[in-house]
């Protein structure tokens, strides 16, 4: 039980998929202009990442090593086409916006990274679970990554103005970098450095040494990053 | 059956054998899923996208110059939208229109398709449409019974994709109002340019025809130089082709061109406001 908990609920911040596996960063940067495509696009994560990480993890003892790969992404691409028909047919405005990211599912490497890493393994109640809670931690990063980027960037949040706008005799200047995708890299960067000055053991050991200065994890060891 | 389904799953899982059954029964299973939801949903789809495409006409229509004064002059009736029949260049018949439409929404691969759509000779199909319907529907804006501005839908191949666009023309048949791309795929920052303000309003003004009265319009390479000239994107050659051999085509026999005849002659009837 205790176990089950752990599959479900270690994604969404000790082993967050964004901020420690680093998996997933493109869509992240590309669909958190606003909160409302960002929480679409969590909802078609989870769906896609529960219900293939199911399937994969019900036949993988028949899956031959040989053509595993092969049959994750079919079985992942066809659970995309099908999720974007959807969108296409009842959330046809979301879909303009969405349509291209949601394709590029079958290339998130979150999605792939767990059927090939955990629910090639384990059997399909764990893997299910293992996805759930991976997708939440994707999708934790996503809202909180989009709900800075749209306050910010054009004083709102899900479309109902928050902040008033100078240009309606407000005090906010709308700040037009936040719509821009680099903001996400400093967002989701400034997100880590936070993560990982609360909980320290997040903290990697350096792998390379700048000339003239101690190494990084010498550094962060002292003075607490 | 069993026997054959336990025989399949106890077969060691590096044999080839086992290989290729897996691949060919998650690729089946796969295929007719993803086709059973695209059939299913297709009608919805279809709906939304004649929405979108009204809308984008709507907006079109709205930023066109000169248009809201035509618009807001008391004794301009509102626009007008009217199927037509290609090859006679008439309106057409009521029924016949609902058979399109539900024709349209339904597959359009049927046997029934060439009641209503040309399949197209490569002889004829400069656009690189392959087949044309036979129903089209144009909008027409008329003030105190006289035409004032009729919206043609083009479209065909560009250099990498299919371009449609809203051809606006003046009452006299002649001068182009605005040439509106509103679905393109062509390469961003060079063939998409087209769809940027700037160019397209380098066609208002501009002439259909030239002295001998055939169909001059047309992007050049470089800068216009006459009336019937637009000027070219540089290193978008072959969109600014594609354009021009869409209003060769749209404007030609196989397109508009009976239309036009019978609204110059006066026979297509103008709605009494």
């Amino acid at each position: 039980m205790t176990s089950w908990r752990r599959y479900l609920f270690e994604p969404l911040l000790n082993n967050n998929p964004i901020t420690i596996q680093m998996l997933g960063i493109c869509s992240a940067l590309a669909v958190t202009t606003n909160l409302k495509t960002a929480l679409t696009m969590c909802i078609a994560v989870i769906v896609v990442m529960t219900v293939s990480s199911g399937i994969i993890s019900a036949i993988r003892h028949h899956i031959p090593s040989s053509i595993r790969l092969i049959i994750q992404i079919t079985i992942i691409a066809s659970m995309v086409i099908v999720i974007d028909q959807i969108l296409q047919a009842w959330f046809f405005e979301i879909s303009r916006v969405l349509s291209i990211f949601v394709s590029l599912i079958v290339t998130n490497c979150l999605v792939m990274g767990r059927t090939e890493g955990f629910a090639m393994h384990n059997g399909v109640v764990p893997s299910i679970l293992d996805a759930l809670g991976n997708a939440a931690g994707y999708s934790l990063i996503l809202i909180f990554v989009a709900s800075i980027r749209e306050i910010l960037g054009m004083g709102t949040l899900l479309g109902i103005p928050l902040l008033p706008l100078a240009e309606h005799g407000g005090w906010f200047e709308p700040m037009a970098f936040m719509q821009k995708a680099p903001s996400a890299f400093f967002i989701i960067g400034l997100l880590i450095w936070g993560i990982r000055s609360i909980k320290t053991e997040q903290v990697e050991a350096a792998k390379i040494t700048l000339h003239g200065t101690l190494p990084m994890s010498a550094t962060s060891r002292e003075g607490g990053s | 059956m069993s026997w054959i389904s336990r025989k399949f799953l106890n077969m060691p899982n590096d044999s080839t054998a086992k290989a290729v059954c897996m691949a060919t029964l998650v690729g089946v299973t796969c295929a007719l899923t993803v086709s059973a939801t695209a059939v299913l949903l297709k009608p919805q789809r279809q709906a939304n996208l004649e929405a979108f495409r009204q809308q984008r006409m709507d907006t079109m229509l709205s930023s066109l110059p000169g248009l809201k004064d035509v618009l807001q002059d008391s004794d301009a009736d509102s626009l007008q939208s009217l199927f037509i029949d290609l090859n006679t260049g008439t309106a057409a018949e009521p029924a016949l229109i609902e058979n399109f439409k539900a024709q349209a929404l339904s597959d359009a691969e049927n046997s029934a398709a060439d009641t209503y759509t040309l399949a197209l000779d490569d002889s004829i199909d400069i656009a690189g449409i392959e087949q044309r319907p036979n129903l089209i529907e144009v909008h027409l804006l008329q003030k105190k019974g006289k035409l004032n501005l009729l919206v043609l839908p083009i479209y065909g191949r560009g250099y990498q994709s299919t371009i449609r666009a809203w051809l606006t023309l003046s009452g006299d048949l002649k001068t182009v109002v605005a040439l509106s791309v509103f679905e393109q795929a062509e390469t961003p920052g060079i063939g998409a340019r087209i769809t940027e303000t700037a160019w397209q309003q380098l066609w208002a003004q501009k002439q259909l025809h030239n002295e001998n009265g055939d169909v001059a319009l047309s992007v050049v390479t470089g800068k216009a130089g006459n009336a019937n000239e637009v000027d070219g994107i540089s290193g978008a050659t072959r969109t600014g082709l594609g354009i021009n051999s869409m209003i060769q085509f749209w404007l030609g026999d196989y397109g508009f061109a009976p239309f036009l005849d019978k609204l110059r002659e006066g026979e297509i009837p103008m709605r009494a406001s």
